[in-house]
């Protein structure tokens, strides 16, 4: 049997079967002016943080709205910018060849004759086939990238393994039968993480394909009363269809990972190879290895502070670059009517520029959407879910002292194994405080105090949550200066709105500028 | 065929669609109450063999008490021997679960036999059962609720009749009054 935890040494070891706890632990004080929250039921609590998550839900909805209108405007007046450079190019390479004379006869011909018609079914079919084509067919490859089959739930680059025959790791597998049985679900896959710090994760696209993971250190360290709540609200969030919740989240998060990995790719060698593996996986020919590494990749595009840093040194680029091909064109060429091709120069020129303005700010507009608007949403909605995976466990487990004795024991020592990256959500509980990198998803754990209020409100003993006095293991801080920009701006939310209006009208002042400036230059020229 | 025939027959056609997905419906669930009694079963039987390994590992410690085991072991070839339905199974796997409950109390207080390794795993392979019997008690019990409350409302009263559904039987495993008192002092 394991050596009970650090916390409540007053109390005596707690007999196997789960009994709760009959008095405060003597270490914690409370203070004596607080007041006990109004008792209720699992059932109460279920119904209420049900609603609550179908709310977050509703803002989430909107929040992507707003960001599928925008990005349309944006790509709205990218492409006719794009499409009014290569028809003048191409005009000008048809007429230095003197072939926009019998085309320009031959349509003539051909709007004013019977074939009229005929000619523009045949137009249209051509020009809007390829445009109405690709998206659903992009949208199922997409789907069955995301929801990937694979032989285990979890990703491989985490490090689980499989129970050894081991008491404690025994002891595990049968608690989560147990709850199983409790919850009248299909038993999961069970995974254990040699890490030191207790953690339990779910894993899995649905119900019953899910795995449940737990770190050796959560076996060690907390009884079997304790485990079999933590156990009860992984498999009762199973149940109410977070990991559902959870593959959407992320999915949401790898589309706008894939973009900015699609657009790095011509200048980035590990991005091209992500690509093309994901374009594989999405026919099903990737192996699994691989496409975790791919899909670490693109997560690593959100998270990791160089990419930030990266970012930014776009700004000169965008300002610099069409300046200089400005200055060029208007300084150097001379508009010369008889030679057509000669005006091919300048036109690329401008072409580069504004290439290089729009993908920079495309990148952009990007990463500081995925981080400014949709990052709340989703974080509330994952937050509204785990109080209603609390809920549930006390309707599994039926002891709320031990699942508020669990929780305020995670939350003393607890940290995400090193290469969870964006699957950390996922796990029970995150440090708040530490020397992590911050997540991109922003706060996706609740506050222990109103976790663990909930849990008196169903009959949990009052207990304040415990002070962090463990050092949490430093980890090497790789904060770069677009990390430190993003901290700021995730900090402090007004702030953030100010720099969202202004990056708006920003890019819509400079797409606008930018169309009808090379607009205007092409048709001069 | 006039109007009022093809009426009628709609209606005939309607009805015979509705009394066969109310079958269907309460074929399905009496499969789930088949299939819930699998898994306690499944349940009852394991914590079964798990006696007999206790017994055993248990044995050399005990010495002169052997008379205790030999009337657990009795106990439970009694519930092996029960018989199928729940009102047969329920007296006699209460009375198994006394007397575990009370061989498990003498064991923990024992202090020699808290250190071996042996009796821990079988320790927790039993508590493990007792609750995985308690779970599948309460699903059995849900599910039997759900098919005796279809068979008795209206519309399904009607099919369940002449179909041959009869009502499935609840397990009662803790109802202090039927249980037959297993003292282990005494002889049997």
């Amino acid at each position: 049997m394991p050596a009970r935890g650090f916390l409540g040494a007053t109390d005596a070891a707690a007999p196997a079967a789960g009994a709760g706890r009959s008095t405060v632990p003597g270490n914690l004080s409370l203070p004596a002016s607080r007041t006990r929250p109004a008792p209720a039921t699992f059932a109460e609590e279920q119904a209420r943080h049900r609603a609550h998550a179908r709310w977050a839900t509703l803002a989430c909805l909107l929040a992507a709205a707003l960001a599928g209108l925008f990005l349309s405007l944006v790509l709205l007046l990218f492409a006719p910018i794009t499409l009014g450079v290569l028809l003048g190019i191409v005009g000008r390479v048809l007429a230095a060849f003197e072939l926009h004379g019998p085309l320009l006869e031959a349509g003539y011909r051909i709007a004013t004759g019977p074939e009229r018609n005929a000619a523009i079914a045949a137009a249209a079919t051509v020009v809007i086939l390829p445009v109405l084509l690709p998206p659903p067919l992009a949208w199922l490859w997409l789907r069955r990238l995301m929801l990937r089959t694979a032989a285990t739930p979890w990703p491989t680059t985490i490090g689980v393994r499989a129970p050894r025959r081991d008491a404690e790791e025994h002891q595990f597998s049968n608690l989560v039968e147990e709850m199983a049985i409790a919850a009248e679900l299909p038993a999961p896959l069970v995974g254990i993480i040699d890490a030191a710090e207790p953690n339990i994760a779910i894993f899995g696209t649905a119900h019953d394909r899910a795995g449940i993971v737990a770190t050796r250190g959560a076996l060690d360290r907390l009884d079997r009363a304790e485990t079999q709540l933590l156990v009860a609200q992984a498999i009762g969030a199973i149940g109410n269809g977070d990991l559902r919740v959870s593959a959407a989240l992320l999915a949401a998060y790898r589309m706008i990972a894939l973009f900015l990995t699609l657009i790095a790719s011509p200048l980035s060698g590990t991005a091209r190879r992500s690509t093309w593996t994901l374009v594989r996986a999405g026919f099903g020919r990737a192996d699994a290895a691989a496409l975790d590494a791919a899909f670490a990749h693109l997560d690593t595009r959100l998270t990791g502070g160089e990419h930030m840093l990266r970012l930014l040194v776009w700004i000169p680029l965008m300002l610099v670059v069409p300046a200089v091909a400005f200055a060029l064109v208007v300084d150097n060429f001379s508009v010369d009517k008889s030679n057509p091709l000669g005006a091919l120069i300048p036109a690329l020129l401008m072409a580069g520029g504004a290439a290089v303005l729009c993908y920079g700010l495309l990148r952009m507009t990007l990463s500081l959407w995925a981080v400014t608007i949709l990052c709340w949403p989703l974080a509330a909605v994952w937050r509204a879910r785990r109080f209603l995976a609390d809920a549930t466990a006390v309707r599994l487990g039926g002891d709320p002292d031990a699942l508020a004795a669990a929780l305020a024991h995670l939350e003393r020592s607890c940290d995400i194994p090193e290469k969870a990256g964006l699957w950390s959500h996922q796990f029970l509980s995150k440090p708040r405080q530490g020397g992590r990198a911050p997540n991109i998803l922003g706060t996706l754990e609740p506050a222990m105090t109103r976790r663990l209020r909930r849990l008196e409100a169903l009959g949990a003993m009052p207990r304040p949550p415990a002070p962090v006095q463990d050092a949490i293991r430093a980890h090497p801080v790789r904060l770069g200066v677009g990390a430190l920009l993003l901290i700021f701006m995730l900090s402090n939310l007004r702030f953030a709105g100010f720099a969202i209006a202004f990056g708006l009208g920003a890019l819509l002042l400079l797409s606008t500028g930018a169309g009808l400036f090379l607009f205007l230059t092409i048709m001069s020229l | 065929m006039t109007t009022a025939q093809i009426i009628g027959l709609a209606a005939l056609a309607l009805l015979i669609l509705i009394a066969i997905l109310l079958y269907n419906r309460l074929v399905r669930l009496r499969v789930g109450v088949k299939t819930a009694w699998a898994q306690i079963d499944a349940q009852l039987r394991r914590r079964h063999d798990l006696v007999p390994n206790l017994v055993a590992a248990v044995r050399g410690y005990f010495g002169h008490e052997s008379a205790v085991l030999e009337r657990v072991a009795a106990v439970r070839e009694r519930a092996v021997n029960a018989g199928d339905t729940p009102a047969q199974r329920a007296g006699a796997e209460q009375a198994l679960g006394a007397a575990l409950g009370q061989l498990i109390a003498r064991v923990e207080a024992m202090p020699e036999l808290k250190a071996d390794g042996t009796v821990l795993a079988l320790q927790e392979e039993l508590a493990t059962t007792e609750n995985r019997i308690a779970f599948s008690r309460q699903h059995y019990n849900e599910t039997v609720g759900r098919y005796n409350g279809a068979i008795e409302s209206i519309p399904d009263m009607l099919i369940a009749k002449p179909c041959g559904f009869r009502h499935a039987q609840f397990l009662e495993l803790d109802t202090p009054t039927t249980v037959p008192v297993v003292d282990l002092e005494r002889a049997a």
